[in-house]
């Protein structure tokens, strides 16, 4: 319970010091990053960009989706085949037309 | 436990950190927490065990148990990794594993390991038979409770009992194939397990600085070099005979019999070099020459009694 009440002190703290959110470690604040100009308005907060991850991590969660997608598709084959082998042919061959 | 915050370090627990820790894990770094050399040994013998049991297993069954066990295998290896990743992180073998190198968080490794450990012990279950899926399950919890969490650090007898479950994969596709087990299928998993000591012990000589970093307690950190020696060259002459013994219980063919009476003789010559080259280069040497042996030797032995096996279902005479 500490930790929780430790938790939203820091919340406050946050509210009260907002910090600039970094885009890939750059010195320029996120509301500038693409465009160049401020975006926020004076005298407002501005608003927290949560996780950014950079090309290569975007890459490689890119490559890991890859694989678990692969990984389904090829459970989805493997349970119907298996399916269908433990029913026995009679379920291809003997069914009425 | 309600707290968001909890796993997070200051910075993201503020929501200051814009960029994200780690996720640089790469599809090869979860392939690599499987152990994939690990595995195909796994891989082959468990075909063995398949191919031998006396019972007709449909072809997509019998793939679908050696998917399950080969996973199962993989879990308990990611496993073995979470675990060990402050030993890995020391010995220079496998300090680049993912976990010690950063790659993969040990929370990662846990998850993944337990999710197809899970997965492989209850598909191996539902879709092939209940006694395989219960032998995978008794192995991983074998290899990651019993060998790695407990006999690895306190005891050199470690790698002799922990061998049990490196053994275990082709009773567990025997089971698959036939719902049973058999002296056969024990006869493999007991050659299995006499092999190891010899194998790991001969990797120890030459690694010993390494285990003994890790405050690993191998055999030739413990009892030292001379000791470890005696017990290879005691465990190599249990194990000649026995990897001769399907011959004589009516198992094997003559084939196995010749060749594993000419690599039987060769594994016990190079295990009574280690136990003769005490001292230097020459000692290192046939430590390294036993270890590249030993597995060369398993090989032939489950490759001659798998080539018996389809050559006798082929209807070739004299198998």
């Amino acid at each position: 319970m500490a930790r929780k009440s430790q938790g939203s002190s820091r919340a406050k703290a946050r509210q009260a010091t907002p910090a600039a959110p970094r885009v890939n470690g750059s010195a320029k604040p996120a509301a500038t990053a693409r465009t160049g100009t401020p975006t926020t308005p004076p005298g407002k907060p501005a608003p927290l960009q949560g996780v950014v991850l950079s090309p290569e991590q975007l890459r490689r969660r890119r490559a890991r989706s890859i694989a678990i997608a692969s990984v389904l598709g090829f459970l989805v084959i493997l349970f119907y085949v298996v399916t269908i082998v433990k029913l026995g042919p009679g379920v291809v061959l003997n069914r009425p037309l | 436990m309600s707290d968001v915050s909890v796993g997070l370090n200051e910075p993201q627990a503020l929501g200051l950190t814009s960029e994200a820790p780690g996720g640089l894990a790469s599809p090869r770094d979860y392939l690599a927490l499987l152990k994939p050399r690990v595995m195909s040994l796994v891989i082959f013998t468990a075909l063995v065990g398949l191919v031998r049991a006396p019972d007709h297993v449909h072809p997509v069954i019998a793939f679908t148990a050696l998917l399950c066990i080969a996973v199962g295998a993989g879990a308990a290896g990611a496993l073995n990794m979470w675990w060990d990743a402050d030993i890995d992180a020391v010995m220079t073998r496998t300090r680049n594993r993912p976990v010690p190198a950063g790659r993969v968080s040990a929370q990662e490794a846990f998850a993944f390991g337990m999710t197809l450990a899970a997965f492989s012990v209850v598909v191996l279950g539902l879709l092939v038979n209940v006694l395989a899926g219960a032998l995978l399950a008794f192995t991983i919890f074998f290899y990651v409770v019993v060998y790695t969490m407990w006999l690895k650090r306190s005891t050199a007898q470690n790698i002799v009992i922990g061998g049990l479950s490196g053994a275990l994969p082709p009773m567990v596709a025997w089971a698959a194939a036939s719902g049973t087990v058999s002296l056969e299928s024990v006869l493999l998993v007991a050659i299995i397990f006499f092999w190891t000591p010899p194998h790991f012990w001969a990797l120890a000589l030459y690694r010993a600085d390494d285990y003994a970093r890790a405050g690993v307690p191998m055999l030739p950190v413990t009892a030292g070099q001379d000791e470890t020696r005696r017990q290879i060259l005691l465990y190599t002459l249990v194990l000649v005979p026995l990897a001769m013994s399907p011959v004589f219980l009516g198992f094997a063919g003559i084939a196995y019999g010749v060749i594993s009476a000419v690599t039987g003789l060769g594994m016990l010559a190079l295990a009574i070099n280690v136990y003769r080259r005490r001292t230097g280069d020459e000692a290192v040497r046939a430590a390294k020459k036993l270890f590249a042996f030993s597995i060369l030797y398993l090989f032939v032995l489950f490759a001659t009694l798998l080539a018996e096996a389809v050559l006798a279902q082929a209807g070739i005479a004299g198998f």
